[in-house]
């Protein structure tokens, strides 16, 4: 599967994570890539947003269904929990699918509240 | 949290019509595991409730936003207007919800409510809107002002949970009220009647939420708050998904 790297913005890999402490995601998960594709080919990392099985209660978190993820179980996408991942076989593992696209304003929309004043343009408006 | 679980083998992709009303029974499966309101599940009600009243909603009514009475710089006779039908809007929508005993009576409650709304409702916003595009400088300013209404010390009554939610639909309803100014075109002819009745249950809501931080005295259900929060939340975000997904898609998909 390493022939798709580098991973483009909306796909979801079996990734490796950082180390990390308690709270924060770690180790091996699903995860969403966020970081536009224009931005990798100057930056040596990918933001990535984990995804997991147990689901938050919050509009930062982006429920998606098995249809919408290639995932065999109802999901969860943490827009609060990005990390940057170097665009190797070691982080990215495998291959699932790319995001149904109409998930994908849903998941800009949590990255809106996480990074409430700190984007410059509306989304999806220009 | 550790996600142990090992890759799975990807299943074949199903063919999806998009993140519509019409697909609500998958919406309210997801939303029931979200441990959400019945007003939340009752989503369809509503958008079918509005459907009836299309000759009064109008694409322009995208654009705006409510700005709560308090918003500096409305003019006096603008001000008496809008003034004159958010009365209307509470008496005849907003205080009867809160005479509910439970969350399934104001379920009910609510469809009644949400009928008034859509009568009343297109009023303030054909009021606003010229004077709006007067100065469109005017739509930022109001969009900052309802957003930060949700971190003041009279919002924050409510409770943390509840601005969070209210906080985040008006983001997402500003956001789309902006790309639709900045973008005419922006929504396929195909969706826009989808898009209308989502943004109007959103308003609704949020107009709810306003109307519970400036009533300090009024005492609803504790439950309600937190169901039209999501609610505002839920209609937001899915009308700027039926508005923007195309904008989302990947190239190949738009081709084929």
């Amino acid at each position: 599967m390493s022939a798709r790297l580098p991973p483009k913005q909306w796909d979801i890999w079996f990734a490796s994570l950082r180390p990390g402490i308690r709270g924060e995601q770690m180790l091996d998960h699903n995860v969403l890539v966020v970081s536009s594709t224009l931005i990798q080919r100057a930056s040596s990392v990918v933001m990535v947003a984990p995804i997991t099985s147990t689901g938050r209660d919050a509009p930062w978190v982006v429920p998606i269904e098995p249809q919408d993820s290639g995932l065999d179980m109802l999901s969860w996408i943490e827009c609060d929990q990005l990390q940057a991942l170097a665009p190797t076989p070691e982080r990215f593992r495998t291959f699932r699918r790319r995001l149904a696209a109409h998930q994908r304003p849903l998941v800009a929309l949590a990255l809106q509240n996480v990074f409430d004043g700190a984007l410059a343009l509306p989304l999806g408006g220009s | 949290m550790p996600d142990t679980a090992r890759p799975r083998p990807t299943p074949t992709p199903t063919p999806s019509a998009g993140r519509s009303w019409v697909r609500l029974d998958d919406r309210a499966r997801c939303r029931a595991m979200l441990a959400l309101s019945k007003i939340m599940v009752a989503a369809q009600e509503f958008v079918d409730h509005t459907r009836s009243r299309s000759e009064r909603l109008r694409r322009a009514q995208l654009r705006v936003i409510s700005p709560g009475l308090e918003f500096a710089g409305m003019p006096e006779h603008l001000h008496k207007v809008v003034e004159g039908v958010f009365k209307e809007i509470e008496d005849r929508a907003f205080r009867p919800l809160l005479a509910a005993q439970d969350m399934g009576q104001a379920g009910l409650i609510s469809q009644q409510s949400f009928d008034v709304f859509v009568d009343l409702w297109p009023a303030v916003l054909g009021a606003l809107t010229p004077w709006l595009q007067e100065q469109p400088d005017r739509m930022n300013a109001m969009a900052t002002f309802a957003r930060e209404g949700w971190s003041s010390d009279d919002a924050r009554r409510l409770g943390d949970q509840v601005c969070t939610w209210f906080a985040a639909a008006q983001a997402a309803r500003a956001t789309l009220a902006n790309a639709v100014v900045l973008n005419p075109s922006l929504i396929r002819a195909t969706d826009e009647q989808a898009v209308v009745h989502h943004c109007v249950l959103a308003d609704f809501a949020l107009l709810f939420g306003t109307f519970l931080v400036h009533e300090p005295g009024i005492k609803p259900l504790p439950e309600l708050s937190l169901a039209m929060a999501k609610l505002a939340h839920d209609a937001a975000t899915r009308a700027y998904s039926l508005a923007t997904t195309h904008r989302f898609a990947d190239q190949e998909q738009l081709v084929g």
